[in-house]
């Protein structure tokens, strides 16, 4: 490691300048060059915590957060606005129905679907590209993100591509506010009762045997709230007087709260008559379908009077639920393996739990508290790990179309080159992972899944490994290749829709200048200084190998970026 | 739990996953034998495991069709019942006379209904996850220990595929059967004798860390950039995350070299049914089970999964979509094993998170525990409905855990893969590794098989 380190700041010294160069003309910094070369290491620190806090950045951004320094960084993204989907989504809407395939204009998105006013569903990628790539709310987004496979809704399901956008700009707002307020939004949202089937949940009918749809209850406790098993603030498992942990609830429990979330429709109109239109706007409770009995669950921590009003019912088992002290150990951990590391220590869990209870659940604390704690700072092992975690597929694929500016030119507004397209058909299985794409509400990848052999070995997890097999491990370099050569976004039949293409001249310039300096270049964006020496070496012999300097650029990228350095954020 | 190690110790043989020094020269060795033919190998054996994910409603797949039963049945059901007669009649299941009950499956699944009644399918009526023998009454007064956190998918398809209840265990029954099976069986290949077409997963890891080898529908991938191959052939990598990782994609590059030389050149003259992602796994699955012999494999398992059997909601439609796409793969599938004249030697049966609740909750059902499950092999006895169908399925009495019709089973999964794993060639004496509980339920000295599964057993 040293070696790397020595030479990184050798190299330094050549690469100061086109870097600066570039970033003058472009971008306005005015960063002294001595910066850049005396704190090489501070440029590497600040690439490792731009990995964990935000879904990609580039040379403006590094150089930016290295000036102002991570804490006034991480204050200014806590009131940075948030870049939001639905006004996207509504422009390509207000198209009305196109066929790209039949279109004589080449329009930038994929098929509107004429039932229902709704925009197909895989322009749902590109509309979150956009907001990830324009937006200066770096942190927030990644936020969104870690919640949108925590709260988990799929439009690979539902379809709803407008309200979907709609429930995605409803984690951004709410990514720095309470978790209570958040979770009291999604219940009520039309997606998240759509996709998890409690919208049109009526009271029982006893005549018919009819009982109340648990889908929602579970899933509110099990993967929203306080999950399957009693914790401790630093994570661990209670453990009874036999030695096994404690489930949090029965099945009785769910059966109860399943009856207090009855009576949800998306309007005051007709119970069940859909209006497809309404999908944006919080669902409301009919009386007449919801349980009006008294109902007692969780061991008498929920228990509600007869004949209370329904909407009260609703926030009371939210603000229970939010409240419960499983919830803060439970979702804090979630949030620590989302950002920072797959094996937090139960201090570091411990740490964020009391920031979680000191502020009733503000995630804006909870993520500043789990971005700062001394050890997601460190690289020095915790307990037998240094914090690591495999970097999820999509957050790969962004951070390097970010990096290498391969969305140029994007403006803000919706209308501004709306040739940025990002969808294919098949962008799950080339990813295993799409934005509101997950197969269930279980995530793309399983929070508990332990790599079989030294990783399971040693009791750690890796949820991301979950993703990683002889297939999807071919199909991610394969996809990384197509997407320097010919663009990130293909259309499988329709070459002339390519889009999300790379330029490259920044980097043969750089390249041209100094091989050395380039690799050192891609050591820090993509391995935030940890390049061994032997990836180094064998990324300096293919760029000697291959003849042309754009060649040389996209392979050096492509072999950073799937290297085991560049795939793993420690 | 912990498994002992010493099949895997013992062990010479790379077929279940091994780390890279053997295999160039296993390279080297399937160059010099690539005349070796597809003909078909008299003693080889294949189970084939899908995976309905999120909960088959086989209440609606099995129905009692008896006066008296089809009754409660209709009446449990409610809205979700379906009818004995008019045009959407659930199919009449003639068999072997299903020991003088009648029953019917649902009107999906016709390709099905001619396989059961030609003796090539039968049900294993209420199985589920089970530690140990539990009655009603033991479950009532809390004497018999439960799974974890049952009705919950992820626990409960998690034990289904480690059938060990009890416990967060990471490794799967048929990656157990299959490190068990390395003593008896020559498997003399570098790609696993567990074939996956839906990712990792736990049924197929063995508890020495053996990973299933995945394809797809087309076969293996091939990384086009393959001087990246380099920077996965490190040995002395700092961090455990990135040897992982490297391990993983480097044998994703070698591994593929020795399958695909295989799988190629596999052909089948049967037609699969177009639009359908499972008959197309399935056609990989039948296309490796040519390449075998070429594989080194005279045993192999696969798994397939297909999503969206969890209808909370629109049950009806949506349970005819997934049965029908279910019942043109199996069809298709059992085609392609006669072509090939394997049909004896290949065992398909499905499992699942759990049954559901047989109560509705408007258009749709909840988690429930145990269900139907199917199995078709020339092997098998078929024409029949194995195990014991609930005598009842009104709610509140007979099986019902709660209130909503949620079943206790009476066949544990223990004794269903039992019997799957004998006809496959588990020894007696391995099955203390490969189902830890299954003396919970029966002796397996003795021989007796508690289901039947298989004709001549």
């Amino acid at each position: 490691m040293r070696e790397t380190v020595t030479r990184f700041c050798f190299s330094l010294v050549i690469v100061t300048v086109p870097i600066l160069a570039e970033s003058s003309d472009k971008l306005g910094e005015s960063t002294p060059h001595s910066t850049w070369h005396s704190q090489q290491n501070e440029y590497a620190k600040a690439a490792r915590f731009l990995m964990q806090s935000t879904l990609g950045f580039n040379r403006r951004e590094l150089a930016n957060i290295n000036s102002v320094g991570v804490e006034p960084w991480i204050a200014s993204q806590l009131t940075t606005e948030p870049t939001k989907l639905e006004p996207h989504i509504e422009f390509l809407a207000s198209f009305g129905e196109r066929d790209l395939n039949t279109s004589p204009q080449k329009l930038p998105y994929h098929k509107v679907i004429s039932t229902g006013n709704t925009v197909g569903y895989l322009n749902f990628s590109t509309t979150w590209l956009r907001a990830v790539l324009s937006g200066d709310d770096l942190l927030r987004q990644r936020v969104a993100w870690a919640l949108s496979q925590i709260l988990v809704v799929s439009n690979r399901t539902n379809l709803l591509t407008e309200a979907s956008a709609n429930f995605y700009d409803m984690l951004l707002d709410g990514a720095f506010g309470h978790y209570e307020d958040l979770l009291l939004n999604v219940t009520y949202h039309p997606v998240m009762g759509r996709y998890l089937t409690y919208m049109g949940n009526s009271k029982a009918i006893e005549a018919r045997n009819i009982v109340p749809d648990e889908n929602y209850a579970r899933e509110l406790m099990q993967l929203f709230t306080i999950g399957l098993w009693q914790l401790d603030d630093n994570g661990n498992q209670k453990r009874g007087a036999d030695g096994e942990p404690i489930a949090t609830y029965t099945n009785e429990d769910i059966r109860v709260i399943a009856s207090i979330l009855t009576g949800f429709w998306l309007d005051k109109t007709r119970f069940g008559k859909i209006d497809w239109n309404r999908f944006d706007e919080p669902m409301v409770i009919h009386r007449k379908h919801h349980d009006r009995h008294q109902k007692t669950a969780l061991n008498g921590y929920i228990s509600i009077a007869a004949g209370t009003e329904p909407n009260a019912e609703i926030k009371y088992l939210i603000k229970s639920l939010a409240n419960h002290p499983n919830t803060a150990p439970f979702i804090s951990r979630k949030i620590i393996q989302h950002l920072i590391t797959s094996n937090p220590s139960p201090e570091y869990i411990a740490r964020v739990v009391k920031v979680w209870r000191a502020s009733n659940g503000n995630l804006g604390k909870v993520v500043t508290a789990t971005l700062l704690d001394p050890e997601a700072r460190s690289t020095a092992a915790a307990n037998s790990l240094a914090p690591t975690k495999l970097k999820e597929p999509i957050v790969r694929v962004v951070s390097l179309i970010k990096l290498l500016d391969c969305g140029n030119n994007l403006g803000k507004q919706p209308t501004d080159f709306p040739g940025l397209q990002w969808w294919h058909p098949y962008l799950d299985e080339q990813l295993n992972q799409e934005p509101l794409g997950a197969n269930s509400v279980f995530n793309f990848f399983d929070s508990s899944y332990a790599n079989p052999g030294a990783i399971a070995d040693k009791n750690l997890v890796s949820p991301e490994f979950d993703l990683v097999d002889a297939v999807s491990s071919a199909r991610f370099t394969n996809y990384v290749w197509q997407g320097l050569t010919l663009g990130f976004h293909r259309h499988p039949n329709n070459p002339e829709f390519e889009a999300l293409k790379c330029d490259f001249t920044w980097e043969q310039n750089l390249l041209n200048s100094d091989k050395n300096a380039f690799v050192d270049y891609l050591d820090l964006m993509l391995t935030a200084g940890n390049m061994t020496e032997s990836t180094r070496q064998i990324i300096q012999s293919q760029i000697d190998l291959d003849s042309s300097p754009v060649d040389k650029v996209r392979s050096a990228v492509l072999g950073v970026a799937v290297s085991p350095e560049g795939a793993i954020l420690q | 739990m912990t498994f002992n190690r010493r099949h895997f110790l013992k062990s010479g043989s790379c077929a279940l996953m091994c780390s890279t020094p053997m295999i160039n020269t296993i390279i080297n060795l399937k160059m010099a034998s690539a005349a070796v033919s597809t003909q078909k190998q008299d003693d080889y054996k294949a189970l084939v495991c899908i995976l309905l994910s999120g909960g088959n409603d086989s209440w609606n797949m099995l129905i009692p069709a008896d006066k008296e039963p089809y009754h409660e049945y209709a009446n449990t059901r409610d809205s979700l019942a379906l009818p004995l007669s008019g045009p959407s009649a659930a199919l009449t299941l003639t068999g072997n006379a299903n020991g003088g009950k009648a029953f019917a499956t649902h009107p999906a699944c016709t390709q099905i209904q001619s396989l059961y009644d030609e003796g090539e399918i039968a049900f294993v009526a209420n199985v589920g996850t089970l530690i140990e023998k539990t009655s009603i009454k033991d479950y009532r007064t809390k004497s018999s220990r439960l799974p974890r956190s049952l009705f919950s998918h992820l626990d409960q398809r998690a034990q289904w595929q480690t059938s060990v209840p009890q416990s967060d265990e990471k490794s799967g029954w048929l990656g157990r059967a299959s490190e068990a099976l390395l003593e008896s069986t020559v498997n003399a290949s570098d790609i696993s004798m567990n074939i996956s077409l839906a990712g990792n997963n736990l049924l197929q890891t063995g508890a020495t860390s053996s990973t299933p080898y995945n394809i797809t529908r087309h076969g293996s991938l091939r990384v086009e950039v393959p001087w990246v191959r380099e920077l996965f052939n490190r040995q002395n990598q700092e961090n455990l995350f990135q040897s992982e990782y490297a391990n993983l994609s480097r044998d994703s590059i070698d591994l593929e070299k020795i399958f695909s030389q295989a799988f190629q050149t596999s052909t089948l003259n049967t037609t699969f049914p177009k639009s359908n992602k499972l008959a197309h796994e399935l056609e990989a699955v039948a296309k490796t089970i040519v390449a075998s012999q070429k594989l080194g494999h005279q045993r192999q398992t696969f798994f397939v999964s297909v999503d969206g059997w969890d209808n909370h909601q629109d049950l009806l439609s949506r349970h005819d979509k997934l049965l029908h796409q279910l019942d043109e793969a199996l069809g298709a599938f059992n085609a392609a094993l006669h072509e090939l004249n394997y049909q004896d030697q290949v065992t398909t049966f499905t499992v699942s998170d759990f049954g559901r609740a047989l109560v509705s909750n408007g258009d749709g059902t909840d988690h429930g525990w145990g269900g139907n499950a199917l199995v078709m092999g020339g092997a098998v006895n078929g024409g029949q409905i194995l195990g014991d169908y609930p005598e009842t399925l009104r709610p509140k009495s007979g099986l019902d855990v709660g209130q909503n019709g949620r079943l206790l089973p009476t066949t544990a999964c223990d004794e269903y893969f039992y019997e799957l794993l004998e006809w496959f060639g588990v020894a007696a004496s391995d099955f203390e590794f490969v189902l830890p509980n299954l003396n919970n339920f029966l002796d397996v000295k003795s021989g007796v098989k508690p289901i039947g599964l298989f004709s001549g057993t």
